[in-house]
């Protein structure tokens, strides 16, 4: 291993710690944001109906602001800014590496916000007693608005960001994708049939969306750790 | 597929992001080409060899 090898290896170990940190800092905050946000808002309605605020409503209000103006003050405060590997840079190839890391993490982290909103949205807001897992679907309500929302977010989550992401990622990277995405397929064109006629020989419940979007997902991802690491 | 790309980027004194960043392309997929566990595409081998002014044949050899 050459010197350069273990200065690679050591830079890019403080540039993911920066990284991590600018990364889990930001799910975090917009987590809690999100989360003070929505309780101030159901607050303030209940408030209304209930025709003008208290003095306690107000305090409660306030006092919910305020634990947003922290939230937000902290995370200013905190917000790692410059980057280890900032100075150490010896070329104009490890400005553009840095500028590739950190698109890809925005790229995860925006991701990671959507996945964290549609969660909340749903778990505040559900109003039936319907379940994915157990399948009963008629039971499944949401607000017909925030349903648009969430099937927008959906297709943007499911749909947008895996599209824009593969223009992002190299070759390599790619061939690791397709990998995934050619497992995911496979296991769902080969188990729903499989499922469908252990189901008629009695052995197993019928098959279910919910269960092969899971078979899907989890095939990809299995499939792409093989990729990351045997490939 | 054996290749020199190592040698030729510690001739320059380049990291491996360095030489990632000089091809735009990740720093994991450089390493992956230097050990032999990935094959560029042409457009890449093409531009791994504009950027050391070399032929693709003086850097990569299929012959193993």
């Amino acid at each position: 291993m050459m010197k350069s090898d273990l200065d690679d290896m050591a830079a890019e170990a403080a540039e993911s710690a920066y990284l991590w940190k600018r990364a889990a800092l930001g799910i975090i905050g917009a987590i809690a944001l999100v989360f003070i946000g929505s309780m101030v808002f159901g607050y303030l309605s209940v408030v209304i109906e209930n025709g003008g605020p208290s003095l306690t409503d107000l305090g409660m209000i306030s006092a919910m602001v305020l634990a947003a103006a922290v939230v937000a003050y902290g995370l200013w405060r905190l917000w790692p800014r410059t980057s280890p590997a900032e100075h150490l840079a010896t070329g104009p190839g490890e400005v553009r590496t840095r500028q590739r890391n950190r698109a890809q993490m925005l790229f995860i982290g925006v991701a990671a916000i959507m996945g964290a909103m549609i969660g909340l949205a749903t778990g505040f807001f559900d109003q039936g007693d319907g379940s994915l897992f157990a399948g009963n679907w008629e039971e499944l309500r949401l607000p017909p608005l925030l349903a648009i929302g969430l099937a927008a977010m959906l297709l943007g989550a499911f749909l947008a960001l895996p599209l824009y992401g593969f223009r992002m990622i190299d070759d390599y990277k790619r061939e690791h994708n397709f990998v995934a995405f050619t497992g995911g397929c496979l296991s769902v064109l080969s188990a729903f049939p499989v499922w469908a006629v252990l189901h008629a020989g009695g052995f197993v419940p019928p098959p279910h969306a919910f269960g092969i979007f899971a078979i899907a997902y989890v095939s990809m991802l299995l499939s792409f750790l093989y990729a990351r690491w045997r490939l | 597929m054996k290749n020199r790309l190592k040698v030729l980027r510690a001739e320059r004194n380049w990291s491996q992001a360095e030489l990632a960043g000089r091809l735009d392309v990740s720093r994991q997929a450089v390493n992956a080409i230097e050990t032999g566990k990935h094959d560029p595409s042409l457009p890449l081998a093409f531009r791994i060899a504009r950027l050391f002014d070399m032929r693709i044949e003086e850097i990569f050899d299929d012959e193993v």
